[in-house]
């Protein structure tokens, strides 16, 4: 599992390091709701510990694998997660709803963006370590125009 | 040890009920939800006794109450005693005002200690308050527990059970105790500057505390003072010491005193000493400096665990430092180790307190800890602050900010006294910038 999600957390498309207590496997239907899936390997998703625990057995957040290109979006002031252009009615509810049960724009989330964008800009990493660690940083640093100049 | 605890119209809500942890056991929850209470129970069910009943000079440790008088009120739980466990139910009786259950002698926990929030100890000893009266031989009532006021840990407790004033001593307390140690200067002395020095644990050791020469502090005064040594001036008297001090003076003296007089009274009786203890802090924190903050809780797990040797310990606070949940983050297994955190869940017309053991987070940064649901703050930044930037987020996230809104968020921002070097303006003055009202 750590392996095919190259340690990435599916909600928080940040990297998941080797320590004690991290990387856990998320069941998209809560255990509690749907006992005859728990062993779908389809509805298993890799989860940070800190999102795991976010996620609880709230039901109404988007699953990882069914977002489309442009739903979610970053702005690079105070890295929050904001909805994307492609983002309108419905969809725009649902996106809400998800950065907020998520708790996607907790402090501790912004400062860990923040950490990848001012190392990605100082050049204390490349982009390629940026989108293996934090892809969703780099679609929309490019997205927005605001790779390093070489790198667009 | 307590394996479940399940109140029914007792305390702050109709129904609490939690599952214990057989080692570490941390309850966070704001002031006022019932954490100090949590641990007055806790205490009863394993001694069935209500510490404010034995020393009335206790500030806590009172009955608990029904919170409707009209309905049951029940107290259920689940003690691992000595080789059984025990399920226990026991109701209010109206009448009487008072918890009744099963009759006979309760379970055997093992030895139980509980550290008040206001400084007062609370020591339940399986050697010297549990006994059987056997056939017809008539055995003296002992002390159904060890109670002491905060003034009872310094200067001695008596047994008022029988005679009100002169009751016989029980302890001699804090200063003689540990006077009389110094002078002996024997093993006791040694563990009592052992403990101590673990509990005020730091990296420069001029910060440990380390017990100092006797002191006499009042011509009027014939008791030899236990001193500390400092760094910065002669030794300073036990009794003129920080409230800081003085708590990890207390708490050391307390563990000491329990361990070494348990130990005693199972010899005599020809009995091993206990296999279990269980040890209840209230506001573990209290009066100490984030320094002792960050090492008091490993430090009082492990010293517990190796005093005991032979016994499981298992350990219940409660605590409002970030500092002691982040100080955790080592050693906390899920398997062993809970936390749990009381909410007031507000809905509308209505709030109710809800006690839950929570998933156990690792969040590294202290400010992470304060931001968590642990403590549930937006922002670890001054009131102001906080509503300052969380405006500036919120017009981040509007599709086409407006100009004089902006500049109304950045006059707060400068009057809720953001540091000049904050980072957070790097990226706003440049987003300012970038929407024309930047200079």
């Amino acid at each position: 599992m750590l392996q095919v999600y190259g340690r990435l957390c599916a909600y928080l498309a940040l990297y998941i390091e080797h320590a004690t207590g991290s990387a856990t496997v998320d069941h998209v239907i809560p255990k509690s709701k749907a006992w005859n899936q728990v062993y779908e390997w389809s509805n298993y998703r890799l989860a940070c510990a800190l999102m795991n625990v976010h996620k609880g057995d709230v039901v109404g957040v988007l699953d990882p694998f069914e977002i489309e290109d442009g739903w979610f979006a970053l702005e690079f002031v105070a890295y929050q997660v904001i909805p994307g252009p492609a983002a309108t009615g419905d969809i725009l509810r649902r996106v809400t709803e998800t950065i907020e049960t998520l708790g996607l724009n907790d402090d501790e989330c912004l400062k860990a963006r923040e950490a990848y964008v001012v190392n990605y800009t100082q050049t204390h990493i490349d982009l390629h370590q940026l989108e293996e660690r934090a892809p969703f940083v780099a679609r929309e640093l490019r997205r927005q125009g605001r790779l390093r100049q070489g790198d667009a | 040890m307590i394996e479940y605890l399940k109140l029914t119209n007792v305390g702050p809500a109709s129904e609490m009920e939690v599952e214990f942890a057989p080692r570490l056991n941390i309850f966070t929850g704001d002031n006022g939800l019932g954490k100090s209470f949590l641990l007055d129970v806790i205490w009863w069910a394993l001694t069935r006794k209500w510490p404010q009943e034995i020393n009335r000079d206790l500030t806590s440790g009172y009955v608990a109450r029904p919170r409707d008088p009209r309905i049951t009120a029940t107290i259920d739980f689940r003690v691992d005693a000595k080789s059984r466990t025990v399920e226990y139910t026991s109701t209010y009786a109206r009448r009487e005002q008072a918890w009744t259950g099963k009759a006979g002698r309760p379970p055997n926990p093992g030895l139980v200690l509980y550290a008040h929030a206001d400084g007062g100890f609370s020591v339940w000893d399986p050697a010297r308050n549990y006994w059987r009266k056997k056939g017809n031989v008539d055995v003296q009532d002992r002390l159904p527990a060890f109670v002491f006021s905060p003034k009872d840990v310094w200067d001695g407790l008596r047994d008022t059970t029988k005679e009100k004033e002169k009751g016989p001593l029980v302890c001699n307390g804090l200063i003689l105790d540990w006077a009389s140690w110094i002078r002996e200067n024997g093993e006791d002395a040694r563990n009592m500057a052992t403990v101590l020095q673990r509990l005020s644990e730091s990296d420069d050791p001029l910060d440990r505390l380390k017990p100092g020469s006797l002191a006499r502090i009042a011509i009027d005064d014939a008791r030899d003072i236990p001193t500390i040594h400092t760094a910065y001036a002669h030794d300073v008297p036990i009794l003129h010491a920080s409230a800081g001090v003085r708590r990890i003076v207390a708490l050391s003296y307390m563990l000491l005193w329990s361990y070494k007089e348990h130990g005693l009274a199972a010899r005599t009786l020809g009995e091993e000493p206990a296999q279990q203890v269980v040890m209840l802090v209230d506001e573990l924190e209290s009066h100490l400096h984030p320094r002792w903050q960050r090492t008091v809780l490993g430090a009082l797990l492990r010293i517990v665990e190796v005093l005991h040797c032979k016994a499981t310990v298992q350990l219940i606070t409660v605590t409002h430092s970030p500092l002691v949940l982040a100080s955790t983050e080592p050693f906390f297994d899920a398997a062993e180790d809970a936390w749990f955190d009381i909410d007031l869940v507000k809905e509308p017309g209505k709030a109710m307190v809800s006690l839950q053991r929570r998933d156990y987070v690792r969040h590294g940064d202290v400010s992470n800890w304060l931001t968590s649901n642990a403590f549930g703050l937006k922002c670890a930044r001054s009131k102001e602050a906080e509503a300052a930037i969380e405006d500036a987020r919120a017009l981040l996230r509007e599709t086409s900010p407006s100009l004089p809104r902006a500049r109304e968020i950045d006059e707060a921002l400068r009057k809720a006294g953001l540091p000049d070097i904050d980072p957070f303006w790097v990226r706003w003055s440049a987003f300012l910038k970038e929407l024309g009202g930047g200079q």
